[in-house]
């Protein structure tokens, strides 16, 4: 199973550069810094802003590149001229950047669950922990996308382009492709409340609002704010975080996969 | 047994032909040289038999193994030191190896790969500050990760010195001593008939010809360049010369004629011209790649 061996190479490459440790220094600081100002009754909010902003720019940045940088610099003909096939490249590289990638935000909740239990004492760990996770899950669904994305790509400015609209998408985008929906579906006008049933359901395909989504119903302390229905359950927004790291892989993976070197 | 066949191979780029049908047998155990100026299609031929590229028709096969269904098995089979590669500057010589040991799942000892292309002092640096020699070699190095039976080098000499050229032949001749079979493509004459056993011609994605080393050595040495330089100009006798069996390119100027012919018509040559004018130098050139080509080709360069 050679796409291993490329998922080892991925995972270990960025310990042999320098960057490395401006990552780990700008985790350490914003988790360290962002918590140690967070109030208890703040303390969920604080985490998982960070994780919003933080994993998605981490997950995004480390990835998009992976593959479309060694299609265009031509070291992708090294990894290809052993028997490892273009989906063991796709496969190995989006599981050794998940790796790298959660072991960053792992970082960031550590030094974030260190300083909540000096400060705000241990009772505190269990919603670090909880928002460790959906931030796991989020930064995992992003890095697979971004690589599917890479893979799709013939150069790394197209890879970037595409990739930090993503980005945008998942941060105001959403918001403004849902009204843009509305206003076509109204026959080009202000759309009036009340609002129809599937905009629930379309803000819920966010991955950002899936991650959010996520911290809330898994935090026993939060009461729920929606009304339940399929798309407000914990599985719903895991689906959706599958889904976006899932689909654009596929794609990516099969445009890749027929295309010229 | 056959180690690569091409079968009507042909490869279209949105409005380029690389390669013309292209019919080609490579047999087991043998050096065979691909010669062909720039352009002529040979990275796109060694690309597609490395799945690098896809055929637009006709298949390309690696020990019977289909070069575009059995990539795999192919590659398991198969070093490679590919045409535009690049390697990973924040990387050791020595982590790149290991990387080709781990993929190709081999027991070799890196250290030693690395001293036999000559890279023994610096097995622990960054490829970054490698120069194109350097880079070479370490590519060389990837490939005989493995001991494949069949090795494919793209411009194999590329940016080497004497003693990097001179070394790349030792460990191509050791290669095929092994038992290997080595494929390698080259735009330089001198290599190709220093190490092949068998050559093969391509121009402008056709295969003009697949010959031996002795019948390429033949047709150089009987394709050589004449400068005759005369006391006064040859008049109607170089209507005689152009009249003579198997002499081309004839022409003049400033009193100097030039002339291709084989070595068997070289005295005829001079004697037709000292009809008429007094002989006052002779030189002779061997012969450029252009004129092998054209030699091959049929085509007046």
């Amino acid at each position: 199973m050679s796409w291993q061996v490329v998922a080892k190479r991925r995972l270990l490459d960025p310990y042999r550069s320098r960057y490395l440790w401006v990552v780990l220094a700008v985790t350490v600081l914003l988790f360290g810094g962002g918590v140690h100002m967070a109030t208890r009754p703040g303390l969920v909010s604080m985490l998982r802003s960070l994780g919003a902003l933080f994993v998605s720019l981490l997950a995004i940045a480390s990835s998009y590149r992976t593959i479309a940088e060694p299609h265009q610099t031509g070291s992708l003909r090294v990894v290809l001229s052993y028997p490892n096939s273009r989906r063991d490249v796709v496969v190995g590289t989006a599981v050794g950047r998940s790796l790298y990638v959660v072991g960053i935000i792992s970082v960031g909740y550590l030094v974030a669950g260190a300083i909540s239990l000096v400060t705000l004492g241990a009772d505190s760990l269990l919603s670090v922990a909880i928002v460790w996770f959906a931030a796991v899950l989020f930064g995992v669904s992003l890095t697979v996308l971004a690589v599917g994305v890479s893979a799709a790509s013939r150069t790394v400015n197209r890879a970037a382009i595409a990739s930090f609209t993503f980005v945008l998408l998942f941060f105001g985008g959403w918001n403004l492709l849902l009204q843009g929906i509305r206003y076509v579906l109204n026959g080009f006008s202000t759309p009036q409340p009340p609002q129809p049933g599937w905009v629930d359901v379309f803000v819920a395909l966010n991955p950002m609002h899936a991650f959010v989504h996520l911290v809330q119903t898994l935090h026993p302390t939060q009461t729920l704010v929606y009304e339940s229905s399929v798309h407000t359950t914990t599985w719903f927004g895991i689906l959706v975080l599958v889904c976006w790291a899932l689909v654009p892989a596929t794609i990516g993976g099969w445009l890749f996969e027929r295309r010229d070197l | 047994m056959t180690a690569i066949e091409l079968d009507s191979l042909r490869k279209q780029f949105d409005d380029i032909v690389a390669l013309r049908d292209v019919d080609l047998t490579v047999q087991s155990g043998e050096v065979f040289g691909l010669l062909g100026p720039n352009g002529a299609g040979k990275s796109t031929m060694i690309d597609v038999v490395l799945d690098y590229v896809r055929p637009t028709a006709g298949t390309a096969t690696v020990f019977g193994l289909d070069a575009q269904q059995q990539t795999k098995a192919v590659h398991r089979r198969v070093g490679v030191l590919p045409d535009a590669y690049h390697l990973d500057g924040h990387l050791s010589a020595r982590t790149h190896v290991e990387f080709a040991i781990e993929s190709m799942d081999a027991d070799d000892d890196s250290d030693a790969l690395l001293d036999r292309v000559g890279l023994g002092s610096v097995t622990d640096r960054l490829v970054r500050g490698f120069s194109k020699g350097m880079e070479q070699r370490l590519a060389l190095a990837l490939a005989l990760v493995g001991e494949p039976e069949l090795l494919i080098l793209d411009e194999p000499s590329t940016g080497l010195d004497p003693n990097g050229a001179r070394r790349m032949r030792t460990i191509i001749h050791e290669e095929c001593d092994r038992g290997a079979t080595v494929f390698f493509s080259s735009h330089i004459l001198g290599q190709v008939q220093a190490v092949c056993d068998r050559v093969g011609i391509l121009v402008d994605g056709t295969v003009v010809a697949v010959d031996s080393i002795g019948g390429l050595q033949e047709t150089v040495g009987t394709a050589e360049t004449l400068r005759i330089t005369l006391d006064s100009q040859p008049g109607e006798t170089i209507e005689s010369v152009r009249q003579l069996p198997d002499v081309r390119n004839v022409s003049v100027s400033d009193g100097v004629v030039s002339v291709s012919c084989p070595a068997r018509q070289k005295v005829a040559v001079i004697d037709t011209l000292r009809q008429n004018a007094t002989v006052l130098d002779i030189e002779t050139r061997e012969v450029s790649l252009d004129e092998l080509f054209a030699t091959y080709t049929g085509a007046d360069g």
